[in-house]
């Protein structure tokens, strides 16, 4: 499966989606207008390369510093796909960045790990 | 006022033009006797273009060596573009810029052709098209503002009711920022005083209700929401009464569930709504001395008057109202909450607490903005808000603003028993 990527803009995040390599990155803001528009070939992706893992490890690295209220709806289904690819006895690694002093960002890091607990979940502090 | 401009043919400059049975040496001619004539079109016999001869180009030709000598008697054709851009006079500018960018630099100089029915009429400059462009914008700018201004007085006459119980029930203690990040926003609140039967058979009054929701998005359709949401709320007060915040959540999930038709797995392909609302309840009883919270995914923050107590935070349950996701059964819980001495409550919208700024650029967050409200704990109203302004507008600086802004801050006064 090819790599899937896209620019970030002044609202959407960097996507970097590298599939062959089984590493995924998002990285920026995230309040497009249409959250629905922008996540649904992102989570398309997704979908078709969790049905081709076969018991692999998967390397996730989210840096966001801003998503609104639709963009954190799709990050959960994201997440939830990804627990269920964990379930079926594939290792998700989740590498949730966030600024040290940002503890907005790392309580929803902790609510996802709370939610989706067969993700390896690491809070990754970032002094700046 | 200037012409509307809406078409090829209002750009029209009238242009003489030749036919292939001209010279070079007339060319030369004409160009030598008008020095303001840039272009000249090229028709057949019947009217339609053949071409464009343009007068910088067709001169630095004319110049080389041995060019005139060899062309000035033969057809003008041979130094015409022969693919200028024509259009019919009816072309819509916006399709008529689409073009002249697809044509590339030529444009500038040569201007277009323009037709009906494939006969010449003129010429165009594509100057006259910019300025036209430009004014065609910003008129459908102006439109969209009035027209987002006008959906505003609809948005601030529902919210009228409530801003006039608070100022009757709070005159002095209470304190209310709504800004709606794009004139119209998601971000509604609704304030009711209520009321309880009283010992001689009348009612007085026991204590209020007041509502933030903080609906799907912001702008237009988060404002569309804001309708579904103060529409749900009222029939849910209608069927519960006031005095049951978890109840009114539960009913307004199903309401809006039912509005946006995201119950109905009939619809197939159809794209149905995946939308709702995050958003709290509270219920004040003055003579119980307690509050009752219900919340979804929406803290309430809580200070004491009487000491310097830290601020408490109360976080609201992690389901949404409406969206796919929430089933149509699903249930909030009610908080209990004793309210014995003078408090300050705090409704807050995350349009506050994850305004991206300061040097970092992260969020404002929780912490930052209980400090703010603590440092003027004993302030009056007027020094409690502009402090917290201050504060918000300072730490946003130069970031744009992310989402709608909603903060409601309310003084509760047990009643003594």
């Amino acid at each position: 499966m090819e790599k899937f990527y896209l620019a970030a803009t002044s609202n959407t995040p960097e996507v970097d989606f590298d599939f062959p390599v089984r590493r995924l990155l998002l990285k920026g803001e995230s309040y497009p207008e249409s959250a629905a528009a922008f996540y649904g070939d992102i989570l398309a992706k997704t979908d078709q390369f969790i049905g081709e893992l076969a018991r692999e490890t998967v390397q996730v690295s989210v840096q966001l510093n801003y998503f609104n209220s639709s963009s954190t709806k799709m990050l959960f289904s994201l997440f939830d796909r990804l627990n269920q690819a964990a379930e079926e006895g594939n290792t998700i690694v989740l590498d949730w960045h966030h600024d040290i002093d940002d503890e907005t960002i790392l309580e929803f890091g902790l609510e996802l790990a709370e939610d989706f607990p067969s993700i390896d979940f690491n809070a990754q502090a970032i002094e700046s | 006022m200037l012409k509307e401009i809406r078409f090829a043919g209002d750009l029209l400059i009238e242009a003489s033009a030749i036919t292939p049975e001209f010279k070079n040496e007339d060319v030369l001619a004409l160009f030598s006797q008008k020095s303001s004539l840039q272009n000249l079109p090229v028709l057949l016999d019947d009217g339609r273009p053949l071409g464009l001869i343009n007068r910088n180009l067709f001169h630095s030709n004319m110049t080389k060596p041995y060019y005139p000598e060899l062309y000035s008697q033969k057809s003008c054709i041979a130094f015409m573009d022969k693919n200028p851009l024509i259009v019919e006079a009816s072309l819509q500018i916006e399709q008529l810029t689409a073009l002249a960018v697809e044509t590339g630099n030529k444009i500038f100089t040569d201007g277009f052709i323009i037709v009906i029915d494939g006969k010449y009429q003129g010429i165009g400059q594509v100057l006259d098209l910019m300025h036209a462009m430009t004014e065609l914008q910003a008129r459908q700018h102006r439109q969209l503002i009035e027209s987002i201004e006008y959906a505003s007085v609809i948005q601030q006459s529902i919210l009228n009711p409530s801003r006039m119980a608070l100022d009757a029930y709070f005159p002095d203690n209470h304190w209310l920022i709504w800004a709606p990040r794009d004139v119209v926003g998601g971000d509604i609140f609704h304030f009711i005083p209520t009321n309880a039967a009283a010992k001689d058979g009348t009612t007085e009054n026991d204590g209020f209700l007041a509502v933030l929701f903080d609906c799907t998005g912001h702008g237009v359709p988060g404002a569309f929401m804001t309708l579904i949401a103060e529409s749900a709320l009222a029939q849910a007060i209608a069927t519960h009464g006031d005095h049951d915040p978890a109840a009114l959540l539960a009913a307004i999930n199903q309401y809006i569930k039912r509005t946006l038709n995201q119950h109905d797995k009939e619809t197939g392909t159809r794209e149905n709504s995946d939308d709702g609302l995050d958003g709290m309840i509270v219920r004040y009883d003055k003579n119980q001395q307690h509050l009752i919270f219900a919340s979804a995914r929406n803290p309430l923050f809580i200070m004491k008057l009487d000491h310097d107590a830290p601020i408490e935070i109360l976080a609201g349950d992690r389901k949404g109202v409406g969206y796919a996701s929430t089933p149509m059964n699903a249930t909030w819980q009610n908080h209990l909450v004793p309210i014995h001495q003078p408090s300050r409550i705090f409704l807050v919208t995350d349009g506050v607490i994850d305004q991206v700024g300061g040097v970092k650029k992260i969020a404002f967050g929780k912490r930052r903005l209980c400090h703010v409200l603590a440092d003027v704990r004993h302030a009056d109203v007027p020094t409690q808000q502009a402090a917290f302004v201050k504060s918000f507008a300072d730490y946003q600086g130069q970031q744009s603003r992310r989402d709608d802004v909603t903060l409601l801050a309310l003084d509760l006064i047990p009643n003594p028993t």
